[in-house]
C-alpha cells in the first residue's frame, strides 16, 4: 500500500502554498521571488516546477531564478527577519529586478517572522515594489491558496484606478479592444493551446490580448492592465479571483475560459457585449464560429451512432451538461453499456478543446485506450 | 593507465560544514536534509518510511526518491493541538506493512518540540530529526545512517556483534555455503545512476567469484544489519558500511574502496585481495585477473578514444558540477584521457569524511550550492562542455552538456546506466566524447 491513498482528509493532500505561489510570481520575468525559508524549500519548489515544465514542453526549460533567505538553525532560534532584510538588500543590489515578491514558508510563519513589515519598510527604503505573498507553506492552506494569494500579490503592480478627471483627459478608446488574461495555470499541460484558442476567439471579435497575469509577463506589461476593455479569468470555481479583480479594477470580468460548443458561442456573445461591440460584429463572430464548429464535427463523422458513457471519476457534482451536448452534436449515444470515457481533469477550452477531446474519445471508443 | 588520483588539500576545498557561501542564495541546487534521510532509509525494503510533515514536503521527496514513502500529511490542526494522535494513527497503519518504521521530522514538527520517541514508544521505530534548516541532502543522509546504525541491537543474537577485534572474521565474511561476501556501499537512490552502478559492482564481484553481502542503502534491514567487514563503493560520498561496522565492532581495519574510475577499481580489488589473504581468511585467494585484464583493455579503449578526439580537436575545456566523488571522477576522466582543462569544478556536498584530511585536490574542487553562483562564474569563462544536472543545462541550454547529477530531466533515463566500475568509465567517456563531437559538428 502506498499511503498516498490511505488518508481520510483530502485537504491534507493538496500540496504547499509555496509552489502554488511560485507558479505565478516566477512568471513575472523581471521580478525576483524570494522564498523566506530554508534553501531546501526553494530548491524543492523550483525543482518541481522545472520537472512539470519539462513534461509540458518536452525540452530544456529555463528555470526561474528563485532566491531564498536560506534560513538555518540560527534564524530558527533568533528569528529570520534580519536574514530576510539582508536577502532583499542583496536582491535589490543585483539591479535586474523591477519588483520583488516575498513568499513565506511554514517555518517562517511558525517562528513568527513579520514578513509584511519587512517588505513594507524595504519597499520604502529601496523605492521598488516589494510585495509579501500570503502563503505560509502548508499552514497557509494548499497549492490553490498559494496560487490565489500570488495573483493578489501580482495585481498590486496594477496602477491605481484612474480618477474621473484622468479618465476624461485620457486619449479616446483605441480602435481595437484588448483583453487581460488572468490566472492561467502555468503548469497545465495545454496552457499554451488554451491561450491560443482564446486569442483566436477574440480575434473573431476584432480584439487582441493586452496582458497576461502572469505568464512570461513583465512589470511594464502589468502596468498596462487598465488599458484593457475586458478581463478573462482562466478558471475560478470559488469566485475568489474574479471578486478580487473586480475590487482592483473597473474592467468587466468573465470568470472562466469557455467550455463546450454552446459555451463557446455564449462566451463570444458575452465578451462582445462586455466590450460594448456593435451587434453586427458579435453576430459575425458567432456566425463564423458556428460554421467552424460544424466543420470540426464533420471530422468525427465516423463516431455517429456509437455508444459512450462518462466516468466522472468521483466528481459526481460536476456539471456534465457540456459533455452530453458534445456527444449529441457528434451523433454519439449516451448509454451505460458504452465504453466509459474518463472526463479530463480540466475542462476543454473552446472549440479547439472540444476537438482534442473528441480525438481522445475516438481512442476510447475504438478500444485504443 | 590513469594517473594516481590522490589529492592534496587545496585552499578551495569544500567547507567541512554547511555554511553560506554567498549572501545571495538563488536556485539552490540540492535538496534538504529531510530528502537525504528519506533517500537513505527508503532503500531498505522492509522499512516503512514516514515523512512527518505536510503534503508539500512529501510530494517533493516522493518525486526525488524512487522508493515508496509515506507521510503524516499534517495540517494546521496538528500544529495547534499537537501531532501525537495523527502520527500514531499513521505509524499504526504503516506498521502493518513493514517490520520496521522510520519517522523523519520536517521543519515545523521539529520546532514544535514534541517528543516523537516518547509518542512512539510502543512501536519499533527509528526517529530522525532532519528538518530542512539543518542543511542539505548529505546532512540528512548521514544523520539517518547514524540513527540506523544505533538502532542495531548489540547482543549475542547478532552474529556480527564482535567485541573482540582480534577474533577471526571468517564467519562474518562468508555466506552459509562458504562463499566470501562483500558489501556494495554508496548506493544512493536519488542518484540517477545508482541502479546501473549496482549492477556493475555486482558483476565485478562475480568476476572474482565473490558474492554480494549487504547493499547500502538498497537492501533489507536484516541484510544491512549483518554486513560483511569488506566493502566496495559505487559512490564514496554515500558510504555507510563503515558506520555500520563500527557500531557492530566488527573490524577496525575495514574500509571501503571506490569503484569510480579504472585506477580505483583496480586498487580496490587488489586491496580486497590482499586483505582477504592477510586476515584470518588466509588461504582464500581471490582471483582478480579478470578484473585486471578488463581494466587494461578498457584503458586502451579510452586512451584510443581520447587520441582519436585529439587528432581533430583541441583538448576540451570542461566545467564539472556534481557531488564530490563524481566531480573528481569526471575531472580525472577529462584530464587523463582527453588532456582536457577543468575550467571550473564544484561539488554540491563535502568530500567523503576519509578525504577531509590530507587528501589532494588537484582540480580545486570547490563547494557551490546555488545555480546563481555557477551562472556568474561560467559567464566569465570559455568552455566546451558542462557536466552537471538539468539545472546547469537549463542555465546554459546552448552549451554541450552531459548529465551526471540529480536531477537529470533533459533526457529519458529508461535503462540503467552505470557510473561506477569499468562500464561506468566507458559510459562516461562515451557520453563526453559523443557530446563534444556533436557540439563541434554543430559549431562547424
Amino acid at each position: 500500500m502506498n499511503s498516498k491513498n490511505s488518508h481520510k482528509n483530502i485537504s491534507r493532500l493538496e500540496g504547499c502554498t509555496v509552489i502554488g505561489a511560485l507558479t505565478v510570481t516566477s512568471f513575472v520575468t523581471d521580478a525576483a521571488t524570494i522564498v523566506h525559508g530554508p534553501a531546501g524549500c526553494a530548491h524543492q519548489s523550483a525543482s518541481m516546477i522545472q520537472s512539470a515544465m519539462i513534461y509540458i514542453y518536452n525540452e530544456c526549460y529555463g528555470i526561474p531564478e528563485i532566491f531564498t533567505s536560506d534560513m538555518n538553525e540560527e534564524e530558527i532560534i533568533f528569528g529570520g527577519e534580519e536574514r530576510l532584510k539582508e536577502t532583499i538588500r542583496e536582491t535589490v543590489a543585483d539591479g535586474r529586478y523591477k519588483a520583488i515578491f516575498v513568499i513565506g514558508t511554514c517555518i517562517s510563519d511558525t517562528i513568527g517572522d513579520d514578513i509584511e513589515t519587512v517588505c513594507k519598510n524595504a519597499s520604502a527604503e529601496y523605492n521598488i515594489p516589494i510585495i509579501p505573498i500570503d502563503a505560509s507553506g502548508f499552514l497557509g492552506g494548499s497549492f490553490e491558496k498559494g496560487f490565489i494569494s500570488a495573483i493578489r500579490g501580482v495585481t498590486e503592480l496594477i496602477p491605481p484606478r484612474r480618477t474621473e478627471a484622468e479618465t476624461k483627459e485620457a486619449p479616446s478608446e483605441p480602435e481595437h479592444k484588448t483583453v487581460n488574461i488572468i490566472a492561467e495555470k502555468n503548469l497545465e499541460y495545454e496552457v499554451d493551446e488554451n491561450f491560443a484558442e482564446i486569442k483566436r476567439l477574440l480575434s473573431l471579435l476584432g480584439a487582441d490580448v493586452n496582458t497576461r497575469i502572469a505568464r512570461r509577463t513583465t512589470v511594464a506589461d502589468i502596468a498596462r492592465f487598465n488599458n484593457a476593455a475586458l478581463n478573462i479569468v482562466r478558471d475560478d470555481p470559488t469566485g475568489e479571483i474574479s471578486a478580487h479583480i473586480k475590487s482592483v479594477s473597473d474592467i468587466p470580468v468573465i470568470g472562466a475560459f469557455p467550455t463546450g460548443l454552446s459555451g463557446t458561442i455564449e462566451f463570444l456573445k458575452d465578451a462582445g457585449r462586455l466590450m460594448n461591440l456593435d451587434e453586427a460584429v458579435i453576430d459575425a463572430a458567432v456566425s463564423s464560429e458556428l460554421k467552424n464548429q460544424e466543420e470540426m464535427l464533420k471530422r468525427f463523422a465516423d463516431l455517429k451512432g456509437k455508444k459512450v458513457s462518462f466516468d466522472l471519476f468521483g466528481f459526481q457534482k460536476l456539471d456534465s451538461a457540456f459533455l452530453d451536448e458534445i456527444a449529441e452534436r457528434a451523433g454519439l449515444k449516451i448509454d451505460i453499456d458504452g465504453p466509459a470515457i474518463m472526463i479530463p481533469f480540466y475542462t476543454p477550452v473552446g472549440t479547439a478543446g472540444v476537438k482534442q477531446m473528441l480525438v481522445q474519445w475516438r481512442r476510447f471508443i475504438n478500444g485504443k485506450r | 593507465m590513469a594517473k594516481d588520483n590522490s589529492r592534496d588539500t587545496g585552499n578551495s576545498a569544500v567547507p567541512k560544514k554547511k555554511g553560506r557561501q554567498s549572501a545571495v542564495c538563488a536556485n539552490p541546487l540540492y535538496p534538504c536534509a529531510m530528502t537525504g534521510a528519506a533517500s537513505a532509509l527508503a532503500g531498505i525494503s522492509d522499512m516503512g518510511v514516514i515523512i512527518h510533515g505536510s503534503s508539500g514536503c512529501y510530494y517533493y521527496a516522493d518525486m526525488a526518491v524512487p522508493d515508496t514513502l509515506h507521510s503524516t500529511f499534517i495540517v494546521q490542526d496538528e500544529v495547534i493541538f499537537g501531532s501525537a494522535e495523527r502520527l500514531t494513527e499513521i505509524v499504526e497503519s504503516v506498521s502493518k506493512l513493514y517490520n520496521k518504521i522510520a519517522v523523519i521530522n520536517t521543519c515545523v514538527p521539529s520546532v514544535m518540540g514534541e517528543d516523537i520517541k516518547e509518542i512512539l514508544a510502543d512501536y519499533d521505530t527509528i526517529c530522525i530529526d532532519a528538518p530542512g534548516f539543518i542543511g542539505y541532502f548529505d546532512e540528512g543522509w548521514k544523520l539517518a545512517v547514524r540513527e540506523l546504525a544505533d538502532s542495531i541491537p548489540i547482543n549475542n543474537s547478532n552474529p556480527n556483534t564482535n567485541t573482540n577485534t582480534d577474533a577471526p572474521l571468517t564467519d562474518l565474511s562468508k555466506d552459509s555455503k562458504g562463499n566470501i561476501r562483500v558489501n556494495i556501499d554508496g548506493v544512493c537512490s536519488m542518484d540517477p545512476f545508482h541502479k546501473g552502478s549496482l549492477i556493475e559492482a555486482t558483476r565485478l564481484l562475480n568476476l572474482c567469484g565473490l558474492k554480494t553481502a549487504a547493499v547500502f542503502c538498497h537492501d533489507t534491514y536484516e541484510s544491512i544489519t549483518h554486513p560483511s567487514p569488506y566493502s566496495v563503493s559505487v559512490n564514496p560520498d554515500y558510504n555507510c558500511a563503515d558506520v555500520m561496522n563500527r557500531r557492530l565492532n566488527a573490524d577496525a581495519r575495514n574500509s571501503t574502496g571506490s569503484l569510480l574510475g579504472l585506477e580505483n577499481v583496480l586498487r580496490t580489488f587488489e586491496e580486497l585481495s590482499d586483505r582477504l589473504t592477510e586476515t584470518a581468511d588466509a588461504g582464500i585467494d581471490i582471483d582478480i585477473s579478470k578484473i585486471e585484464s578488463e581494466c587494461e583493455e578498457t584503458d586502451e579503449i579510452l586512451t584510443t578514444e581520447g587520441d582519436r578526439y585529439l587528432r581533430r580537436h583541441d583538448p576540451p575545456r570542461v566545467a564539472v558540477y556534481s557531488t564530490y566523488a563524481y566531480t573528481e571522477f569526471a575531472c580525472d576522466m577529462i584530464a587523463n584521457y582527453m588532456d582536457g582543462e577543468i575550467v571550473h569544478a564544484a561539488a554540491r556536498n563535502n568530500p567523503p569524511d576519509s578525504d577531509l584530511n590530507g587528501g589532494e585536490n588537484p582540480y580545486n574542487i570547490g563547494g557551490i550550492c546555488t545555480l546563481h553562483q555557477i551562472k556568474e562564474i561560467l559567464s566569465k569563462k570559455d568552455f566546451d562542455l558542462i557536466i552537471g544536472s538539468s539545472f546547469e543545462h537549463a542555465a546554459f541550454p546552448d552549451s554541450a552538456f552531459v548529465g551526471l547529477t540529480f536531477p537529470i530531466r533533459h533526457r529519458k533515463m529508461l535503462y540503467d546506466r552505470p557510473v561506477a566500475g569499468i562500464q561506468g568509465a566507458l559510459y562516461l567517456m562515451d557520453e563526453i566524447s559523443e557530446t563534444l563531437e556533436n557540439g563541434n559538428k554543430k559549431s562547424n
